[in-house]
């Protein structure tokens, strides 16, 4: 026993004893010291990692354990994080109030839609000011800039009375005009960014391509669009995105005047506004008490839940696109 | 002239080449007739000389008859192709030269985008500047009398307008500096992140699929769960953990570090969250920049001896110096949505009366902000394109 942990001794005082030796030499110091450096500075780069990390996932933890939590519970104050049982009573509430799928649908179709036309138009734009330069290309480039800078608000009065007077107010047909005439959300930021992208495509290409013959439309179809992957993924999920999310454009253009047509985020705020009306109309009192109804905790509640049963259409979408998207952003090269 | 090769030509075309080339044979028959009895009169005359250049030009002029009936045989026979206007043009634009059907394709790529410029656009701008100048009245059924009284809605904007008690002047100069604030701790934010993220770590494809979740989140609704009364619940509970960030203030305040320090940093902390879920956009614009820096640069500095710290400073940050730009105008932009003014314009469910009764006021307010956000936008410009510095 003394044995072995004299001969242990030895061996730790011999280690002990290498390391000083390696101490005197200047590199093999560096070599450590950076070492030592290295390991810190990883431990610091994944506490801050996951915390920010925590950060981001916060509202989305929230929002799932508020979800699951049983309306029988909403006072129980035993329970915060995770729910004493499980139960999809919100989820059903939540249905009926959002008018979930009729919503659901409505928001696909345009979401969809804007964001074809949306591709369309700001990609050609892009291509234009990048490439196919003519006469006045440069100044018209600076007023899709401008467009950016100008806030929606500052235009969408006398916007709202103009399609009023064209009789385009109520009609989902309003923000496909808009998305295809390059003056839908965020229109000019996709011009921009396509306009980056293409200018970094190498021009030898294009020159190749027209020496074989091609005109100019074959090149952008044949040459430019197929290597502008990163772009077309990048200005697409923003798009989609951008207008799943919209409230702004679509209640002012459409469900203002068409109380028909919701999208889940416009029956999302009007529940935030109207919930109790909402459920009296939906009939939840039929499934549960007025007496929990009532209670303003399970308005949150069920406002939570309708919030993350707009968002989880477009988290799951996210999860099957999200390599194509970090991938596509990384190649896309995008330098201002 | 023979044309033996196939042209190609619409039917209009061939009836009005034939016309024409008939009118042409019949004058070039009549010149015929005319040398015919100038020969005769000179070969009378014994005029030889005369008479043999005029013999000359008489078989000339046969030729050319010749081939206009040449030319006519062949526009009336079949050889001709006919092609209708599309494949005329078509034809037309591929013997242009490329740089011309370059700008061809130009303004018919830019064409929608400008209708939609000019209809959506460039009017309703148009209108809101007119309408600010205006008094407008509302009549009765609908509609407005414009009564023009210059520049007296932004007087009257920072003398009487106001909002459940707050002035727009401070709702504008509340609004500017938050956005002052949020500015430099986005843009440094996401330049820190994007470095973060650029580099190969253990699970760093996850890390950066969630660090782009903030781009598809649904502002309103994660304001809404993170105000309503289970948010502030759970946040009661959180702040509990967070004790910490207080203490450290205390810290700083007693070592005599400046209070607008500490308080910067303080309220940097307080909206940490906010600047996450602002900044996803900025940190995708700067990884794309990050990746564009070719690798030789950074061989090179390797070799001329420079430390990591030294690498970001001297070439990290000029390479995505340009982008720093991009992200400032867009951060500017971005914040418009959320700013506090947004209170006097937001149209709502409810419908604010600004925008019913006074539209010459709401557009006043709305120009003056933008324009004020133009004026940070042109300020940081001025101060960062000296520094920015662009490798071609």
């Amino acid at each position: 026993m003394i044995k072995t942990l004299k001969i242990g001794f030895s061996k730790l005082k011999r280690v002990i004893n290498q390391f000083q030796e390696d101490m005197k030499s200047p590199t093999k110091k560096m070599i450590f010291r950076n070492k030592v450096v290295g390991i810190i500075s990883n431990i610091l780069k994944y506490v801050l990692v996951v915390g920010l990390c925590f950060v981001i996932l916060y509202p989305l933890i929230l929002q799932l354990a508020i979800a699951f939590r049983s309306p029988t519970d909403v006072n129980n104050t035993s329970i915060l994080w995770i729910p004493g049982e499980f139960s999809i009573k919100n989820f059903e509430v939540a249905v009926i109030a959002l008018k979930y799928f009729d919503a659901l649908k409505n928001t696909l179709i345009l979401s969809v839609g804007v964001t074809m036309l949306q591709l369309v138009s700001t990609s050609l734009a892009g291509y234009a000011f990048a490439r196919l330069k003519f006469r006045g290309s440069g100044i018209l480039f600076g007023l899709a800039l401008f467009t950016i800078v100008v806030p929606q608000t500052v235009i969408s009065l006398p916007l709202l009375r103009n399609l009023t007077d064209m009789k385009l107010v109520g009609k989902p047909i309003t923000l496909f005009l808009m998305a295809g005439l390059g003056m839908g959300i965020k229109s000019g930021i996709f011009i921009y960014l396509f306009r980056q992208f293409y200018r970094g495509i190498p021009v030898e290409l294009e020159e190749a391509a027209s020496i074989d013959g091609a005109n100019p439309f074959t090149v952008f179809w044949r040459i430019m669009l197929p290597n502008a992957k990163g772009a077309i993924i990048t200005v697409a999920l923003l798009a989609f995105v951008w207008q799943w999310n919209d409230y702004y454009f679509t209640t002012l253009f459409v469900s203002r005047s068409n109380l028909d047509f919701v999208t889940l985020t416009t029956q999302q705020v009007s529940v935030l506004y109207g919930l109790q009306q909402a459920l009296t109309d939906a009939g939840v009192w039929g499934l549960m008490g007025q007496d929990v109804t009532k209670n303003p905790l399970f308005t949150s509640m069920i406002l939570n839940t309708s919030g993350i049963m707009v968002m989880l259409p477009l988290l799951v979408l996210y999860f099957f696109v999200q390599k194509m998207f970090v991938q596509g952003i990384e190649r896309s090269g995008i330098v201002g | 002239m023979m044309t033996k090769k196939r042209i190609l030509l619409s039917e209009a075309e061939i009836n009005k080449r034939v016309i024409k080339i008939e009118e042409k044979k019949q004058k070039l028959e009549r010149k015929l007739d005319k040398y015919n009895d100038q020969y005769i009169l000179f070969s009378q005359k014994k005029n030889y000389r005369r008479s043999v250049t005029i013999n000359k030009k008489r078989g000339r002029l046969i030729s050319k008859i010749q081939h206009c009936k040449n030319d006519l045989e062949f526009l009336r026979s079949k050889d001709v192709e006919k092609m209708n206007i599309f494949k005329r043009i078509n034809n037309n634009f591929k013997r242009m030269p490329y740089s011309k059907q370059k700008q061809i394709f130009g303004i018919l790529f830019v064409i929608p985008w400008f209708i939609g410029f000019v209809i959506f656009f460039a009017t309703s701008l148009g209108t809101t500047v007119w309408w600010s100048l205006n008094a407008m009245v509302p009549k009765q059924g609908g509609g407005f009398d414009y009564l023009f009284n210059g520049v007296q809605n932004y007087v009257d904007l920072f003398t009487k307008a106001t909002l459940s008690g707050t002035t727009v002047l401070e709702v504008l100069t509340s609004s500017i500096i938050d956005i002052l604030i949020d500015l430099p701790t986005i843009i440094i934010f996401s330049i820190f992140i994007a470095v973060l993220l650029n580099t190969k770590f253990k699970g760093h494809q996850l890390v950066k699929a969630i660090f782009f979740i903030p781009v598809i989140y649904n502002m309103t609704v994660i304001n809404n769960t993170m105000s309503g009364a289970f948010g502030t619940l759970f946040g009661a509970e959180m702040d509990a953990g967070f004790q910490i960030s207080g203490t450290f203030a205390n810290f700083l305040m007693q070592i005599g570090i400046g209070n607008g320090l500490v308080e910067f940093l303080m309220s940097a902390v307080d909206r940490i969250f906010m600047i996450i879920n602002k900044s996803g956009i900025q940190i995708i614009m700067f990884i794309a920049a990050l990746q564009s820096i070719p690798n030789h640069l950074y061989e090179s500095a390797k070799v001329e001896g420079a430390t990591k710290y030294e690498m970001f400073w001297k070439v990290t940050i000029p390479m995505v110096s340009p982008m720093i730009l991009t992200t400032l105008v867009y951060t500017i932009v971005d914040s418009f949505g959320s700013s506090d003014i947004m209170n006097f314009l937001t149209v709502n469910s409810q419908g604010t009366t600004m925008a019913t009764n006074q539209p010459g006021m709401y557009s006043a307010i709305s120009i003056v902000y933008f324009l004020v956000n133009l004026l940070i936008i042109v300020f940081g410009f001025l101060l960062l394109r000296k520094r920015v510095f662009y490798y071609d």
